[in-house]
């Protein structure tokens, strides 16, 4: 009789091994009375849980005064932070645009009227972070195969505040100015997972160039994007034991970031079926 | 906050994710990576989504009839619910210690002073075979079935 009541609660813990799981759910089937008996040990387990649950639930209502006050003031701590940013880095812009051409101002009002946009998605941000708990455990799981850092959409949204602060310029200011930039490094606060590794360490800047429309360069783990990035992207960052490779994924394409490109290049494509069935794979492992 | 939620089901989830950390926590299965307050976040985070993800099912398929069934789950954990706490002390930590925080025998047994995990292993059997006739001889069998 023990032999069984054990078994039923294994059974529902889900600690069977899987020829054994097949084996009991076969006797259950053919048993009605054993159905019965699992369906009440289901309840009665489920009752000692929940008794316990609301047990704790209770104690944490006794100090309820000060949680309730804790959830909205980190809401308000990191609001305040990001606005801190904006405000932070506009000082910043205002007074590098002093040493600007006045050719640069009709792209600036441009750049502006993008950070509200980007300002907008930032709650919608705040629902990326959930693969991040995920990407966690990929991680983990997947330490040689494939890596890919789903991290990246959530701090480009953070990003992208400010990199349309940055002007256009057509002049070798450029390189400098994101250099300059990539030193404002974003405080990652509270959400952001500690977790990545340094080869995913990738630093991307956005440039809205007019000169390249959908460019690229990547140096020194620096990668630069040139043209309107507006939408969500992702890195991946593909490691097989022949190869290793960035890929950006950007409106459902795939593109091939090359480790030596120093000079601005196109993005270019990835067409190979394969490689994209592949690619895709990478992308769904790293989101669980 | 930004997806119709209120904020008493906010306190919910919280509560929720905390104690999901704490069983985490305490059955010795958690590797933290990160700080707590993310794992929490996160936890909550993944805790809500589900429960939009539930309540959007709701709206679109067999929504009463779902309703009842869950009605039904949550009728016999409660009528479980009041049979654990005719229990005797020792037994309802036992029990909960087990089922929800997934404390080891051995532990159990150290906390609450028994000899060995066998002998906490003997007594928990006991105390699960008097629950279980608690809730039988209150309640019909036809209770339990779906």
């Amino acid at each position: 009789m023990m032999y069984q009541s054990d078994q039923i609660e294994s059974y529902l813990k889900n600690e069977l091994s899987l020829s054994d799981k097949a084996i009991f759910e076969e006797m259950l089937r053919r048993d009605p009375l054993l159905q019965n008996e699992v369906h009440f040990q289901e309840a009665v387990i489920g009752g000692v849980q929940q008794y316990r649950k609301d047990q704790l639930k209770a104690r944490l209502n006794n100090v309820s005064v000060d949680s309730a006050s804790n959830i909205s003031n980190y809401k308000v701590a990191t609001i305040a932070l990001v606005g801190i940013l904006s405000v932070g880095v506009g000082g910043w812009y205002v007074s590098d645009q002093a040493n600007k051409t006045l050719k640069n101002t009709p792209q600036a009002i441009n750049n502006i009227r993008i950070d509200h946009k980007k300002l907008e998605n930032k709650n919608i941000s705040k629902i990326e972070t959930a693969p991040i708990d995920n990407s966690i455990k990929s991680i983990k799981k997947n330490p040689d195969l494939i890596q890919s850092s789903t991290v990246i959409p959530k701090h480009e949204v953070r990003k992208e505040n400010l990199k349309p602060f940055i002007t256009d310029t057509d002049t070798i200011d450029k390189e400098e100015n994101l250099e300059k930039h990539d030193q404002t490094k974003l405080p990652t606060g509270d959400i952001a997972p500690v977790a990545t590794k340094n080869n995913l360490g990738v630093k991307v800047s956005i440039n809205h160039s007019t000169q390249y429309k959908f460019h690229y360069s990547y140096t020194d783990s620096k990668l630069f994007l040139y043209g309107d990035f507006s939408q969500l992207y992702e890195i991946l960052d593909f490691n097989t034991k022949e190869e290793k490779q960035l890929y950006l994924f950007y409106q459902n394409q795939f593109y091939k970031i090359n480790e030596n490109q120093s000079n601005v290049g196109p993005l270019i494509k990835v067409n190979d079926p394969q490689m994209i069935k592949k690619l895709n794979e990478a992308k769904e492992q790293a989101q669980k | 906050m930004n997806n119709n939620g209120n904020e008493d089901e906010a306190k919910d989830i919280f509560q929720e994710g905390l104690i999901v950390f704490w069983q985490k926590a305490i059955s010795g299965n958690l590797v933290l990576t990160s700080k707590i307050s993310t794992f929490i976040y996160s936890i909550c985070q993944n805790l809500w989504r589900k429960e939009l993800e539930r309540k959007s099912r709701l709206s679109n398929e067999e929504k009463d009839s779902a309703v009842i069934e869950d009605s039904d789950r949550l009728e016999r954990i409660k009528i479980v619910n009041d049979c654990i706490n005719q229990l005797g002390d020792t037994c309802r930590k036992i029990l909960t210690y087990y089922y929800f925080e997934n404390l080891s025998m051995h532990d159990i047994a150290e906390k609450l002073g028994f000899a060995n995990a066998d002998t906490a292993k003997t007594k928990k059997y006991k105390c699960k075979k008097e629950l279980d006739e608690i809730v039988r001889s209150q309640y019909k069998a036809s209770d339990f079935m779906d």
